[in-house]
């Protein structure tokens, strides 16, 4: 510094040449000291500007970066989300349910049109759009003169429409791709495949079940966006493609599911009732093969349809099964020893528990346990449970399936109603030996007559057979899952008895020619909702079997809901299960059971 | 200390004689200018870019008129300072009549093909006259009557340029004066009821409404971002941090400034200019480019300091000034250290004109280093 300073007071020697004029006086050599020192006082200040300049950068680019950064993308960047294909739904032939078709969504960006760099007339605009579109020319101009960036002037036309629109390549006017859901085989499994929205998010059924593997994954694509709002679609940023969404295929199987669904809808209205239920299981391999409850709805107009119509009743709706459920009763007695089949027991003409009476339709001395369950005898099974006491007959309840839903997790399915037994009074015992207070869907029910159709053995119900990803191939189902509930030779004795409910006893209408078909009926009041007791002359006629009972095939299980037609499940349902079973093993190509039958067609060699 | 002002090592010869880094500095700047500008106008870089061809013509000319006043003696060129003073007075009055008003200024001459703008060549003159003025009027001492000569000559050009009305550049020529009274020597408490008078002066036109409603918009918004309409002065202000903001440490890449390029901060290949530089560099760019002004001015009051004659100091010194209030005022306006007052960034903004007449300061400068002692 000091020499700084002695150097620039040094006096200046250099003779001046033109203008400036040289002093070497004192005066003078002070006045340029002071220069000097203003000159790197101006320095300093520039210095000090360029660390307070920099100080404001440190601030805004490195220490608070992120939220500007933030700023400038949330206002120059709009994500457009590239619609995946929602993955189909097919039947167990490869029959289509639910697909995809592209339609074309018609948008504007009215700024852009009213941006007068532009230059386009919308009258003539809206004009041009109407000849195309089926909205009305000044419909579409109100549209194209509202202050926004977007607004949709058609959704989900045929994809035609789209490429006329977009050949006529209109300033502002852009085409988006939205696949439509479409439901090609109109209302059939309408229930169970439930609804998607137009924003490819299920909103029902399997459409919601498997939500996650049908949506797929929607891709994107950033477009930027101007202040005015304008998009600059020359330079949209890919992001990721969209993944199309995974293929269903279901163990329904069409024909069967018709069939189910148009003798479900005669018998609603030949018993004039509220609606009907079936279900169609497989034995072998626990798979359904239909399940229906009518009435039903039409997917293109689900909107106007009820929650009841709606809702896939045969696994979301419990009710009181009744008599079905003797086979629940008779078969714990069986598997507990507690009876043996040749063993007769007491009847009697009533039967008063805790103050409550149980009478039989028709009274008997003594009966057998094939006798109980041929003629649907209240009194016998409310002994036998009593003979087994509340724990055992719960323990069978739940191991039969009772009290939880199956593992198919549909969407809104029940588990039904079935009181822990610590809680069961007086009368429970031998309500619920019968089939009263107690609740169970009819695929619960219909589970159980698979028990005892599969040798005791419960298996998990199947709905999906498996999935088709983007290589094509069927990735099957886990297989289900399987547990021995009674023995087989416990079985084996019930599903005789079975028969005979439907060869002798109270199911003779549940008969197929032909066939050996084990089953069994039941009528349950319907219980009051939200308060004790039942509602009068409101009943549920049921009839749950399989066939052929030697070696069985299918299952079926049906019930009829209020009936003002007869009640009796032997009289509503019954009727409906033969024709739903005899369609069934037929369509199955199941051959005859009746050995005599058997002979007269293909006589032994 | 590294910015050292008088050079300690003497050498001798050629070298000396030329400011290798002085030049260094303004080419690396004028060079960043013509990048920047053919990003922000074209989105690419592309010489062959309307607004880069306009700008390579006007560093020809700037470069040429650059070079001839480093070659001659500054004394000389001194000479021309009358000339160019009456010039320019003569051509803002003609702009205020003829003048195309562009964003509310009548800034611009048309000349044909060719736009003029009158007030940057009023910098260069009225350094030159106040210099020669400055430097006449401190002999023996600046007294309050030299001081009030020297503000006269001033005021004479920044009436008419208030008058278009450009407050920046009015702003710059007012910093140019006390500049080069403070280092002429003139005596602090002259400079400070000068500075009261300023005050008055101020007062006085805001109280006869003289001064433009936007100015007073552009004030209130700095003092408050969320005064005023946010589409308009607050927006621009917004947006620029916004801009300068999302470059980061690093900036989003070259080419890759959305924010800017999009249209989001307005006059972005002008007075904006330094948001466009701020987003796709970051921190990085920001600091070379504030680095390489920082030697442009080290390397101007080095020359003032070791300038041959007090003449020779006040060119350069003055230049310096011109140049380094111009920065603060670009840059700062971007990053909300100083009011939306249009400048543009010197060297690097689009401007014919303004790029012709910092490089002739530049000029000034590298021929009073050639006469150093």
């Amino acid at each position: 510094m000091t020499r700084t300073r002695a150097r620039a007071a040094r006096p200046t020697v250099r003779p001046s040449r033109t203008v400036g004029r040289a002093r070497t006086s004192a005066m003078s050599a002070v006045r340029d000291a002071r220069s000097t020192r203003r000159l790197r006082g101006v320095l300093v200040v520039y210095l000090i500007i360029t660390l307070a300049l920099g100080w404001r950068l440190v601030d805004i680019q490195v220490l608070s970066a992120p939220g500007y950064r933030e700023l400038a993308r949330r206002q120059t960047e709009r994500d457009i989300e590239l619609p995946a294909e929602r993955g189909k739904v097919y039947d167990r032939t490869g029959e289509p349910l639910a697909i995809s078709l592209p339609t074309a969504t018609i948008v504007a960006n009215p700024r852009q049109i009213a941006d007068p760099d532009v230059d386009v007339d919308v009258n003539d605009l809206a004009r041009r759009l109407s000849r195309v579109l089926p909205e009305r020319t000044d419909e579409i101009a109100a549209r194209l003169r509202q202050d926004r960036g977007f607004v949709y002037l058609a959704r989900q036309q045929p994809h035609e429409i789209g490429v006329r629109i977009a050949e006529l390549d209109l300033p502002g006017i852009q085409v988006l791709d939205e696949p439509k859901r479409t439901y090609p085989a109109g209302s059939l499994a309408a229930q169970i495949i439930g609804f998607a929205g137009t924003d490819n998010t299920g909103l029902s059924g399997l459409e919601r079940q498997y939500d996650s593997l049908l949506a797929g994954v929607p891709g994107s694509m950033v477009a930027q966006r101007a202040p005015q709002g304008l998009e600059i679609s020359s330079a949209p940023r890919v992001g990721e493609p969209p993944v199309a969404g995974t293929d269903l295929v279901l163990t329904l199987d069409s024909e069967v599911q018709a069939t189910t669904e148009r003798l479900l809808a005669d018998a609603v209205k030949r018993y004039k009732a509220e609606g009907a239920s079936a279900v169609v299981i497989d034995v072998d391999t626990s798979e359904i093969l239909a399940m229906a409850s009518l009435p039903s709805y039409e997917p293109a107009t689900i909107g106007e349809a009820s929650g009841y119509e709606r809702r896939n009743r045969v696994v979301t709706d419990a009710y009181e099964p009744g008599s079905v459920n003797k086979a629940v009763t008779a078969a714990a007695a069986l598997e507990e020893g507690v009876i043996t089949p040749g063993k007769r027991i007491r009847i009697g003409s009533s039967h008063t528990v805790a103050g409550k009476t149980f009478t039989d339709s028709h009274s008997t001395a003594k009966a057998t346990l094939a006798e109980i369950i041929r003629d649907s005898s209240n009194i016998g099974s409310i002994k036998l449970a009593e003979r087994l006491g509340p724990e055992k007959l719960h323990e069978y309840l739940v191991r039969f399936g009772y009290g939880s839903s199956t593992a198919l997790e549909f969407p809104g399915e029940t588990g039904g109603l079935l009181a822990d037994v610590d809680d069961w009074s007086g009368t429970s015992l031998p309500t619920i030996a019968i089939g009263h207070g107690v609740a169970a869907s009819l695929l619960q029910v219909a589970q159980v007559y698979a028990t005892i159709a599969r040798g005791g053995e419960y298996t998990d119900p199947v709905l999906v057979r498996g999935t088709v990803g983007s290589d094509g191939a069927l990735e099957a189902t886990a297989e289900a899952r399987s547990r021995r509930v009674v023995s087989e030779h416990t079985a084996s004795l019930l599903a005789d008895m079975l028969v005979d409910v439907v060869d002798d006893g109270t199911g003779g209408n549940a008969a197929v020619h032909g066939y050996r078909v084990a089953g069994k009926t039941g009528t349950a009041q319907k219980p009051r909702e939200g308060a004790p007791g039942y509602q009068p002359g409101a009943y549920v006629g049921s009839f749950v079997g399989f066939a052929p009972a030697d070696r069985p095939e299918v299952v079926v299980a049906v019930s009829v809901d209020e009936p003002k037609k007869g009640y009796y499940g032997g009289s509503t349902a019954a009727p409906l299960f033969s024709e739903l079973m005899r369609f069934t093993l037929g369509h199955r190509r199941v051959p005859p059971s009746d050995r005599r039958e058997l002979e007269e067609t293909a006589p032994d060699v | 200390m590294v910015f050292e002002l008088v050079p300690v090592r003497r050498s001798t010869g050629r070298a000396r004689r030329r400011d290798t880094v002085l030049i260094g500095a303004t080419g690396a700047l004028v060079l960043i200018g013509m990048g920047v500008v053919s990003i922000a106008t074209t989105g690419r870089l592309d010489p062959s870019a309307p607004h880069v061809v306009r700008q390579t013509a006007a560093l020809a000319l700037g470069a040429g008129i650059a070079g001839a006043l480093a070659a001659v003696d500054h004394r000389r060129s001194a000479l021309l300072a009358p000339v160019l003073y009456a010039a320019a007075l003569v051509l803002l009055g003609l702009v205020l009549v003829v003048g195309s008003p562009v964003n509310g200024a009548r800034a611009w001459l048309h000349l044909g093909p060719v736009q003029f703008q009158p007030s940057e060549l009023a910098k260069v003159a009225v350094l030159m006259l106040l210099a020669l003025l400055t430097q006449e009027r401190r002999e023996p001492a600046l007294t309050p009557r030299g001081i009030a000569a020297v503000v006269a000559v001033a005021a004479a050009p920044m009436g008419l340029i208030l008058l278009q009305p450009d407050f920046g550049t009015f702003l710059v020529f007012g910093a140019l004066t006390v500049a080069l009274l403070l280092i002429a020597g003139a005596a602090v408490r002259h400079l400070l009821v000068l500075a009261v008078i300023a005050v008055v002066a101020t007062g006085l036109a805001w109280q006869l409404d003289l001064v433009e409603d936007y100015q007073v918009e552009r004030l209130a918004v700095f003092l408050d971002a969320d005064a005023g309409d946010p589409q308009g002065t607050a927006y621009n202000t917004i947006q620029a941090q916004i801009a300068v903001g999302a470059g980061g440490l690093f900036g989003r890449g070259l080419l890759a400034g959305e924010q800017t390029a999009l249209g989001y901060v307005p006059e972005h290949h002008t007075d904006f200019i330094f948001t466009v530089i701020a987003e796709e560099t970051g921190f990085a760019g920001a600091v070379v480019l504030l680095g390489l002004y920082a030697l442009v001015v080290w390397r101007g009051l080095r020359i003032a300091a070791a300038a041959p004659d007090m003449l020779g100091t006040l060119l350069a010194a003055g230049g310096v000034a011109v140049i380094a209030i111009q920065v603060f005022v670009a840059v700062g306006m971007t990053v909300g250290l100083v009011p939306v007052i249009g400048l543009p960034l010197p060297l690097v903004s689009y401007g014919g004109t303004s790029l012709v007449a910092s490089l002739a300061m530049i000029g000034l400068m590298l021929s009073v280093h050639r006469a150093a002692r």
